[in-house]
């Protein structure tokens, strides 16, 4: 039965995707412990979503120029893979520098401001710029190995880029609050 | 960018659940595996109706389908119904293990497989919903699916899970169950 095949071949992936995430959950958990910080609540879906999108972006990338033909699944300094590095990560901090004006709005929207808008901005600037980094080497590293193996980069590939994502994500966000708090 | 605006409500919306959060301590580790799998199903699920769209395995139309549809609808509800039981008990035992909430302790494994698995089964619902509504209407006008679903899919998946969890949380708790 063609269902039942499918259906067999999601939960390997769905098995360890929700595994991984507990423990960003558990991490996310005990950011919010460290104190009622009410932004970093608001700020962390996006932030963490950003970093998935970067790393899938990158990773679609590099996957259609593995299979074009264009690179090798080597790690060669490579204009097309050191380039696209680079702009996916320059976009991506743009984005948490408008993920932090958000923030800093919401949160005086729910109560009362806790901290400045340059602090919002500065927390998520700085939790991109090292989630961002970790997470665009691992998509790279992932679309050469999973091209190697012939592995389904939408439905395998693309959920553990995104889970791998998350809790780099949350751990940046944690470093950089002990960091600058 | 647009799929950020989705997840900033959906942060706004826990940035408004602080007191639901501290009622019901280990809440927080439910939301990423929760989030994870509504949004690895949803991947699956918009890919192989947009595949099967094309091939015309399936109808665009919501009702009188074929029988292809109905087992892809099936098989999403049966994995959305399981999978939430496994991300409750393993909550629970790594809440447990790095004891989640000190002294005062944190949710049980009932509370954890409860909220887990109604929420699951509630969003995982709601987004097979929204994507066969979109896929079929794209479809209908002559866009490709895949072009169209997936933004869709991104922007209102965080939503949605954090949307499902605090509402099914908020009844746990107004029920008196825990």
């Amino acid at each position: 039965m063609k269902i039942r095949r499918a259906m067999l071949e999601s939960v390997p992936v769905l098995m360890l995707v929700t595994c991984i995430s507990v423990f960003t959950g558990f991490i996310l958990n005990t950011t919010f412990s460290l104190g009622d910080i009410i932004g970093i609540l608001v700020m962390t879906p996006a932030l963490l979503s950003t970093g998935g999108n970067v790393g899938t972006s990158y990773g679609a990338r590099i996957t259609t120029s593995l299979h074009s033909g264009l690179i090798e699944p080597r790690f060669k300094r490579v204009r097309m893979i050191y380039i696209n590095f680079f702009a996916i990560y320059i976009t991506g901090i743009l984005v948490t520098v408008l993920i932090g004006f958000v923030g800093f709005f919401i949160s005086i929207l729910i109560g009362p401001p806790t901290l400045s808008l340059a602090q919002y901005i500065i927390l998520a600037v700085s939790a991109g710029a090292i989630d961002f980094i970790i997470v665009l080497f691992l998509s790279l590293s992932t679309a050469f190995i999973s091209f190697r193996h012939g592995l389904d980069p939408d439905n395998i590939v693309a959920p553990i880029v995104t889970t791998l994502a998350d809790l780099i994500g949350i751990c940046s966000i944690y470093l950089i609050l002990n960091l600058i708090i | 960018m647009l799929s950020a605006l989705g997840s900033i409500g959906a942060g706004f919306l826990l940035g408004t659940q602080t007191e639901t959060i501290s009622n019901l301590p280990g809440l927080l580790v439910l939301f990423p595996p929760l989030m994870a799998m509504r949004g690895t199903i949803s991947g699956a699920f918009s890919a192989r109706l947009s595949t099967a769209l094309h091939l015309g395995t399936i109808k665009p139309s919501i009702r009188n389908n074929t029988s292809t549809f109905k087992k892809n609808f099936i098989f999403v509800i049966i994995l959305v119904a399981i999978i939430p039981i496994w991300v409750g008990v393993f909550a629970f035992l790594v809440s447990s293990l790095f004891n989640v909430g000190g002294e005062s302790g944190h949710l049980s494994l009932l509370g954890f497989i409860l909220i887990a698995e109604f929420s699951g089964i509630l969003s995982g619902f709601l987004q097979a919903t929204i994507t066969i509504l979109v896929s079929i209407l794209t479809y209908r006008r002559g866009l490709d699916p895949d072009i169209v679903v997936s933004p869709i899919i991104f922007a209102t998946g965080d939503f949605i899970g954090v949307l499902t969890i605090v509402f099914v949380s908020q009844l746990v708790i107004l029920s008196g169950i825990l």
